[in-house]
């Protein structure tokens, strides 16, 4: 039994990467949309809608999981004495990239966990988002290798790395409390989703363990490519693992191109969304996800991007900035251009020039 | 204060105590502010009550002007309704029961690909049609169909079924 227990202490990505994937596909048997039982990017929309910040009910609910991921890694990082007010790298472009990352998952319907989720309930064209995910953290990775550099973050004063941490306490407690007026969750794919008291111990769970484990999907990419050891992809493999053998066993497994569930087939918008999510999370230190997590710890530069990932899952919506099951709008795949242009921009600014 | 020592550990923790019930306090204020606000305002608290009370005042408005057609569906006038439908639209071009009505006769008709395209519309201008736990959910009806037309089309009809496949299967989008 210590022994087992020592194991999985020191394979902590491993077990992350598994619980996702138990977490992702047993959210969809518990309520959660198909293919969405996780999806940092949906949620960023959702709760944008419960907190108004777009119009439209079908998007719209307080999803207990956001705020429990956040949560979970800020008990998780007490409990660890991990949890430190950090500040001063670059927040104000790491707000702006935080953005980009939602924009990009809208555009291919689906943030990098959501991926790999939708790859194991069959969705073939998810390939393309994988490709795009791929090649973005590469090229992030290439830049990483020169020099490519935020600034240093210093400790700072515990306000700082309180603010998300509370204000997530109080929508965790919110999404299992308050009425459906405010939670929303009445229309549409809103309403889809697991009890409350559920996705809220599921979010807490999963959140303290990715925060023991600092696993993220495109922080693995990235480790990778830096290290070229494939024991760094373990956690990715395992999430879809135990996504795929929950689909199966539940019989959720619907491989095909055509009929899949919040897809569309516009495979090189698919590509470019993820490119810009893939580029712009390994060059602020992780997914969407990832970056819940880091301000649950008490970085306030991580928490940048979270507020940004908010700000814009409410102008996916209320701009059309996003595809839909049609394909990608136009005003999607212009802002995926002006995203590309500025995160390259801002990989060559940020560059070491020495 | 981070000098590593037991004291300082007890006022890092206070610190940290303090400041998350500060944060939590102020955050309170603010979100009863915004909700009292809301409710005392525009009446935004439930969403979904006033997505229904807006669509039910449209379909209200519009019902004297698809009537026609209706009318002549219930009749079995098929010719008669397609005409009265397409009048209609005419002045009412975002009207999905219209587009879902259409659908039904072209496809009782035989023309599959104009009955798809008509049930793309139908969908894009209500999600309701493809939405399990609405009442206006068609699903149990046309899946069945959409199978048994598969092997029939192709281009732009092909694309519209598809269209209407990934509807069916519902997802977050």
């Amino acid at each position: 039994m210590k022994t087992l227990l020592a194991w999985l202490k020191n394979h902590l990505d491993l077990v992350s990467g598994a619980a996702v994937g138990l977490a992702g596909a047993g959210l969809v048997l518990l309520g959660n949309p198909r293919n969405s039982g996780i999806c940092a990017s949906c949620f960023a929309e959702n709760v944008a809608g419960a907190l108004r910040l777009h119009g439209d009910p079908r998007m719209s609910y307080l999803r207990p999981e956001l705020p429990g991921f956040l949560v979970g890694a800020t008990l998780a990082a007490l409990a660890g004495r991990g949890f430190q007010a950090r500040s001063g790298s670059a927040p104000l472009v790491r707000f702006f990239i935080g953005a980009f990352l939602i924009i990009g998952s809208a555009v291919f319907l689906g943030c990098p966990i959501k991926v790999m989720l939708r790859l194991a309930g069959g969705d073939l064209t998810a390939f393309a988002g994988l490709g795009g995910l791929v090649a973005g953290a590469w090229v992030g990775v290439r830049f990483l290798k020169k020099g490519f550099f935020l600034g240093k973050s210093t400790r700072t004063g515990a306000l700082a790395g309180w603010v998300l941490p509370g204000a997530m306490a109080l929508l965790a407690a919110a999404s299992v409390l308050a009425p459906a007026a405010f939670t929303g969750g009445l229309v549409g794919a809103a309403r889809e989703h697991a009890p409350p008291l559920a996705s809220l111990a599921i979010g807490l769970v999963v959140g303290a363990l990715a925060q023991r484990s600092k696993f993220c999907v495109s922080g693995s990419l990235r480790n990778f490519f830096l290290t070229r050891s494939a024991r760094q992809l373990g956690g990715l493999t395992l999430l879809f693992v135990a996504a795929f053998g929950v689909n199966l066993a539940a019989g959720l497994f619907h491989p095909g191109l055509y009929d899949q569930p919040g897809s569309h087939l516009d495979w090189g918008w698919s590509v470019a969304g993820m490119f810009l999510v893939g580029l712009g999370a390994v060059l602020i230190g992780g997914c969407p996800f990832r970056q819940l997590v880091l301000a649950g710890e008490g970085d306030s530069d991580a928490g940048a991007a979270v507020l940004g990932m908010l700000v814009a899952g409410g102008l996916v919506q209320s701009w059309g900035l996003r595809s839909t099951i049609a394909g990608a709008t136009p005003a999607g795949k212009l802002a995926t251009l002006i995203g590309l242009v500025l995160v390259l921009g801002t990989a060559l600014a940020y560059r070491d020039r020495s | 204060m981070h000098d590593g020592g037991t004291a300082g550990k007890r006022s890092d923790w206070l610190e940290h105590a303090v400041t998350a019930a500060l944060v939590a306090a102020a955050l309170a204020a603010v979100i009863a502010a915004v909700r009292l606000g809301s409710a005392a305002g525009t009446g935004g608290a439930d969403l979904g009550a006033e997505l229904r009370a807006r669509t039910e005042r449209r379909v209200a408005a519009e019902r004297d002007r698809i009537r026609p057609a209706l009318d002549a569906v219930a009749r079995g006038e098929r010719e008669a309704a397609r005409r009265e439908a397409e009048t209609a639209l005419a002045g009412l071009e975002g009207n999905s029961q219209l587009h879902l009505l259409l659908a039904g006769v072209y496809r009782d008709g035989g023309a599959t690909g104009t009955a798809l395209r008509e049930y793309r519309r139908a969908v894009e201008l209500l999600r309701d049609y493809t939405d399990r736990r609405s009442p206006q959910f068609i699903g149990a009806g046309l899946a069945p169909w959409l199978r048994e037309v598969r092997p029939l089309v192709s281009g732009a009809a092909l694309g519209d079924l598809h269209y209407l496949e990934r509807a069916l299967a519902g997802g977050c989008s």
